[in-house]
């Protein structure tokens, strides 16, 4: 079968050219590694420094709470609030607390004391987020000293579905994952086509009885077999490394990056057919799909707070596809039910591309 | 005749009809017709951009003609380009193979692609590595191999599936001349198997391994037959060889005499034809009394016979044919 032929000297030629095996399979799963480490939008060790007016038992029950955990680093006592702004401005603390005279006697008495706090705004989503923690860890305390009481005066119970710790590694893991293996199997397969004309063994190959879509099955199957181990390696090191478990079905997931894959190399088929060197099919590949998968397709930024145009730019997006999918599969444990837009998204992407990758082959003269 | 057997020794291997290729404003290919036969050795010589490539990928169905109508082995270029891809090998300028992959490795995927396997495959493959001489080279990586061998291994490719007519688009390219000189007599025991080969080349001296030259340039057909032939064509025409220590002196000093035409430098001599009218001794004369009067010593003056570079000179003109 001259499709298997073309895919096992596409093999062939891969095993001899480990450099570009390890571009394919292993890399995706350092980027992984390295940017999974990195792009976090969580924030840790907040430095805080603390005024305490009372210095009382209760008081300094409050300041342990809130530093024993990983997200407020105590750097110091101030002896004065002017201390605290000078420390603010200077950068050296993010969050300033104030305890007010008579904390604890006010705890104690029911008087609903007030602790006040000063955050150094300049980076609003850090700024935001410790602002989140700090209620959390007062409300919290207070909670446990009215523990005695029969009801709180107010109370909001709070559940974070999914995400319980609203990780955003969790959130951000299915993106770079889409991410990455847009870019490895578009470029893949625009690279190995040009190559190959570059070479002129594509003309022998269509001097000889095998149709354009022959061609193109023949060199997209061991692309896509890689692509898929990569993906699963890139699954794999977000396991080990930062606690990622797919909560749905595997198969599902492996048929969405299966259905992603296939799209993404047609792309780089059609890259190919309109390319005659390497170099420009190497950059059009690069900004077709880095930039797009980046910032318009939900990956980082919601799309929900684009404006229309970017919103309606971003639903012709296959990668925007596969990363809610994605989601739904390894967050939610959504099933194919749940996620049957996405997968019908991904098969017209990958027929789509697949289509016009044969017919740009198909007329091309050369 | 059915499109599945192979053709008769009686039908023509390819006939070209008025077969024309324009790119935009480029007549590529103007109005060209001819034929080939089994067991024959075309050969197309013409300089760089005569519309030779042009004409080969026609006839391999990789690029459909403006206009006229081509016939290979049997079958029609536009109407069943996909029957003319199976009965006919093609070997390109680049010697096309795959660099990292092993001979054996590119031998094995060209099996394949034109559907050989098993005993058949294994039969072939004798066939041809024997062929082409390069039982010991079979493991060796193609980016390894020198120019000679490559040039081989992209033959024995394309000779894998049996082909009736078999293309070589200036198949010596890169390859040194004793590798060149193999390569021909390869091509001749080809031929000799009842196989049509149609060549190209720019060389001149690769023309005279053929059995029938067609001279292009400008896209046309401007001559055709055997090197013999083509040569007789300038009979009653006098040529006057004479060899010179100072062959660019000689030549300077011949071009300036109107009664000779064509002067052209030969190796260490000197080639020129005369004016009709003017007989061989009379040429000869003239050619002594010129170089004696410029005092430039030289050999005596011989009539010299017509090669294939003066025939192309005549009738391409100056445009560089590499010798």
């Amino acid at each position: 079968m001259s499709v298997a032929a073309v895919a096992r000297k596409e093999l062939r030629q891969l095993s001899r050219d480990p450099r570009s095996l390890m571009v394919l399979v292993v890399l995706p799963a350092v980027m992984t590694l390295l940017f999974g480490t990195v792009l976090s939008l969580d924030v840790r060790h907040v430095p805080i420094s603390v005024v305490d007016r009372d210095g009382t038992a209760s008081s300094r029950a409050l300041v342990a709470a809130l530093t024993s955990g990983e997200y407020f680093e105590l750097t110091g006592h101030a002896a004065s609030e002017s201390e605290l702004d000078a420390l603010l401005l200077a950068g050296k603390v993010t969050v300033a607390l104030v305890v007010p005279r008579g904390f604890e006697r006010s705890l104690v008495t029911g008087g609903r004391p007030a602790v006040r706090a000063v955050v150094d705004g300049s980076n609003a989503t850090s700024a935001q987020t410790a602002l989140g923690y700090l209620e959390q860890y007062v409300t919290d305390f207070g909670a446990r000293v009215e523990g005695e009481r029969p009801e709180p005066l107010l109370s909001a119970r709070l559940r974070v579905l999914f995400n319980p710790e609203l990780a955003s590694d969790r959130f951000l893991l299915p993106g770079l994952m889409a991410m990455i293996l847009m870019v490895s199997a578009t470029i893949a397969t625009a690279l190995s086509i040009v190559k190959e004309r570059e070479s002129g063994t594509m003309e022998q190959l269509r001097v000889s009885p095998l149709s354009a879509a022959q061609v193109v099955l023949g060199k997209a199957m061991p692309y896509s077999m890689l692509s898929l181990l990569a993906a699963v390696l890139v699954m794999a090191t977000a396991w080990l490394a930062f606690g990622l478990v797919v909560r749905g079905s595997l198969l599902l997931l492996l048929l969405l990056a299966g259905l992603f894959v296939v799209g993404a190399q047609g792309l780089g088929l059609v890259i190919s057919s309109v390319t005659r060197s390497q170099q420009v099919a190497f950059q059009l590949a690069s900004y077709s799909t880095m930039l797009p998968s980046f910032i318009i397709s939900g990956f980082v930024f919601p799309l929900r707070s684009m404006p229309r145009a970017l919103q309606l730019l971003s639903a012709v997006l296959p990668v925007r596809y596969f990363i809610s999918g994605l989601r739904g599969v390894v967050l939610k444990g959504a099933g194919l039910a749940a996620i049957w837009p996405e997968v019908t998204a991904l098969a017209l992407f990958a027929t789509t591309m697949l289509g016009l990758a044969i017919w740009r082959l198909h007329r091309s003269e050369l | 005749m059915s499109a599945s057997t192979a053709s008769p020794a009686s039908i023509p291997a390819i006939t070209v009809q008025r077969l024309t290729r324009r790119f935009g404003d480029l007549l590529a290919v103007d109005s060209v017709s001819f034929e080939a036969h089994r067991g024959e050795i075309l050969c197309f010589l013409g300089p760089n951009g005569a519309g030779k490539s042009t004409l080969i990928r026609m006839l391999c169905g990789l690029l459909a003609p403006t206009s006229g109508t081509a016939r290979v082995a049997g079958a029609d270029v536009v109407a069943e380009p996909d029957e003319v891809k199976r009965r006919i090998g093609y070997m390109s300028q680049r010697f096309s193979l795959y660099g990292e992959l092993r001979a054996s490795d590119n031998l094995e995927l060209y099996g394949a692609l034109y559907g050989l396997s098993g005993r058949r495959l294994e039969e072939r493959l004798d066939r041809v590595v024997s062929l082409t001489h390069l039982g010991d080279r079979l493991g060796h990586r193609v980016d390894a191999l020198a120019g000679g061998f490559r040039q081989r291994l992209a033959l024995a490719c394309a000779l894998l599936h049996e082909p009736e007519v078999v293309f070589l688009d200036e198949p010596t390219g890169g390859v040194d001349p004793v590798m060149r000189r193999a390569f021909f007599q390869l091509i001749d025991d080809l031929a000799a198997s009842g196989v049509c080969i149609l060549l190209t080349t720019h060389f001149l001296d690769e023309a005279e391994y053929c059995h029938e030259v067609v001279i292009v340039s400008g896209g046309r057909l401007v001559a055709q037959g055997t090197p013999t032939e083509l040569k007789e064509s300038l009979a009653g025409q006098v040529l006057v060889e004479v060899r010179s220590d100072r062959p660019g002196a000689a030549l300077a000093a011949l071009a300036a005499v109107p009664e000779l035409i064509q002067v052209e430098l030969f190796g260490v001599g000197v080639h020129a034809r005369a004016v009709p009218g003017v007989s061989p001794d009379e040429a000869l004369a003239l050619v002594a009394r010129t170089l004696g009067r410029a005092g430039i010593p030289c050999s005596p003056p011989e009539a010299a016979a017509p090669t294939l570079e003066d025939v192309f000179l005549n009738l391409v003109g100056r445009e560089e044919p590499t010798r």
